[in-house]
């Protein structure tokens, strides 16, 4: 009889673990956006002899994954959009063809950002916690990707007060990236989040790329605005 | 033409120089980005080139352009535009202006939408050619990104995005297009004007992209249909099939986007009658040069044995100012261009 109720008794304190975990994940993304917003970012890319080319980005983000964003600088990509629902990314350059699919690890602007960098979805849509550990007082995450088509296999989070401090991302059982968040920002409507992310990797020495939040608020987002045939009108729905 | 090569250096180093003083800080004034009624962008494009035909003739030409893009958003106007004036220079032929309006319309509504007045539509997945873009113009199949004039057409669209997993959104759209001999003279035939019509539907179910086409053009019916869908991270595969006049075109390829930014693109297709295969190969940031962009394209009709190599490199300067070299070598003659373009 004892083995009877031990069973279910297991699976149910396993399974609350779990989502114990994974939830922290959630606090983090909703520490970092709300649901549904609009936001403005500049993302600075950086050459070992100082040089820069800066891109401004409006973006907006309704539920776990769904990203739209619209290039307003340089004035070269100005009009350019992109749109990632899930798993899907599309580029839609204005004159030139219907939106063309694109890859999560190749990258619309260069530099060591790449495309799922830029329209980032949700942490707890791409990955699980697979164990957590106290150092001083951060909290340490060693993430899992849920499927193979997410950009990096393995992240490595480091938290305090439940927003990310360091992130360092592994494919291929590699180290590809680093990105550091700094800068805690109170952005309003209840958001204080870092409004600084600098992203460098081993595989491009002296290189490194920047995103700086200038202004995230929450928005109603119709769906409608993350289609591919509302791609061409993203500036329309600027105020 | 030295002189001209001379000042755009001048000028590309001069900006590059302003750009590299800029503020090394983080700041962020989104002043200059705030939402304006008016807008205006464009560009200025040069384009020098020499091409020697098969019997070592040159013929010295530059395609220059000045393309504007104007565009007012108040309450209910929204109206966008693109115009395009060309200045081609020719050695051994005259000279020709041409003043092009692109795009000219307005547009009421965001789900449910209408526009009216002069657009191009850009219908279909394949980069070389399009069979299904029944109302679009064709591809310069030298520069397939180059074409942007459209129509001028009525067109009335509805983005519905349901709740579920399987269809993520869809959407219908109807053309109206009359066509006479002062409006879309392409589709003007038998000395009589005429109104062509078009449906599309258009849904993403699942991970695909699929649309769906009619077509009524004078009294021929026109069916299309094409499809999108990544099979993995890195490959893109697409198709295109039209029907009309007991006869099809059809186009099929796919795209292998590698890690580091180096994509090859494989196409196949029937466009009247003759069989076509078009490959290109496009490495971004190339040679470990940051914002330059290079790539090699093949091109042949298999039914004609006519092909044409195109090799291009292009640098970003990161101030506006593009520069392309282009090498091309086909069946007829070879040539080498050299194109400046200043964003503004």
């Amino acid at each position: 009889m004892k083995k009877i109720f031990c069973i279910p008794l297991t699976i149910f304190i396993f399974y609350s673990l779990a989502f114990a975990k994974d939830d922290i994940l959630s606090k983090i993304d909703r520490r970092l956006n709300p649901e549904s917003f609009e936001s403005y970012r500049k993302l600075i890319n950086i050459e070992p002899d100082g040089t820069k080319k800066e891109f401004i980005l409006y973006t907006i983000k309704k539920g776990k994954d769904k990203v739209a964003s619209l290039f307003l600088s340089p004035k070269s990509d100005q009009g350019r959009s992109t749109l990632r629902l899930g798993e899907n990314m599309w580029l839609y350059i204005p004159g030139i063809a219907k939106p063309l699919r694109i890859a999560s690890m190749q990258s619309v602007t260069g530099g060591v950002f790449n495309n799922s960098d830029i329209m980032r979805v949700d942490f707890s849509v791409e990955y699980t916690v697979v164990s957590q550990k106290k150092e001083e007082n951060y909290l340490i995450l060693d993430l899992k990707a849920k499927n193979d088509s997410v950009a990096y296999e393995k992240l490595i989070m480091k938290v305090k007060n439940d927003l990310p401090v360091q992130i360092q991302c592994y494919a291929g059982g590699i180290l590809i990236k680093t990105i550091t968040y700094s800068k805690i920002k109170d952005f309003g409507n209840g958001i204080v989040r870092p409004a600084i992310m600098e992203t460098t990797s081993p595989l491009q020495k002296g290189y490194k790329s920047v995103i700086v939040f200038a202004r995230l608020k929450p928005r109603k987002l119709k769906d409608s605005y993350f289609t591919l045939d509302f791609l061409p009108k993203l500036e329309d729905i600027r105020k | 033409m030295k002189k001209i090569i001379l000042f755009l250096s001048f000028l590309i180093l001069i900006q590059t120089e302003f750009a590299f003083a800029q503020n090394q800080d983080y700041d962020f004034n989104l002043d200059e980005f705030e939402k304006k009624s008016f807008d205006c962008r464009g560009y200025l494009s040069l384009n020098p080139k020499i091409t020697v035909d098969n019997k070592e003739q040159r013929l010295y030409s530059a395609i220059n352009e000045l393309q504007i893009e104007p565009s007012y958003k108040k309450d209910w106007i929204n109206l966008k535009a693109n115009f395009s004036f060309f200045a081609m220079l020719y050695s051994k032929e005259d000279n020709d202006y041409k003043f092009i309006i692109n795009n000219l319309y307005q547009t009421f509504g965001e789900d449910f939408s209408l526009s009216l007045g002069k657009q191009s539509l850009k219908w279909g997945k394949g980069y070389i050619y399009n069979p299904i873009a029944f109302l679009d113009r064709v591809k310069n199949p030298l520069d397939p990104e180059s074409v942007r004039e459209g129509y001028y057409l009525l067109k009335l669209q509805y983005i519905q995005t349901p709740e579920g997993d399987i269809l993520q959104n869809h959407s219908f759209t109807f053309v109206y297009m009359p066509s006479s001999y002062d409006l879309n003279k392409d589709f003007y035939t038998k000395e009589h004007s005429y109104n062509n019509v078009a449906f599309k539907y258009y849904a993403l179910i699942l991970d695909t992209d699929i649309d769906l086409i009619y077509m009524q053009e004078e009294k021929v019916n026109k069916y299309g249909i094409d499809l999108s869908k990544n099979l993995s991270e890195e490959l893109e595969v697409h198709g295109e099939l039209s029907y009309f006049n007991e006869q099809n075109e059809y186009l099929i390829g796919f795209k292998y986007a590698a890690p580091y930014d180096l994509t090859l693109t494989t196409e196949y297709y029937k466009k009247q009658g003759d069989n076509f295969i078009y490959n290109k190969l496009s490495q971004k940031d190339a040679f470990g040069i940051i914002y330059s962009t290079a790539y090699v394209s093949y091109q042949k009709n298999l039914d004609q044995n006519k092909y044409q190599v195109i090799f291009s490199f292009k640098y970003d300067f990161k101030n506006g100012f593009v520069v392309e070299s282009i090498a091309t070598k086909s069946s007829q003659d070879k040539s080498l261009g050299l194109k400046t373009t200043y964003y503004f």
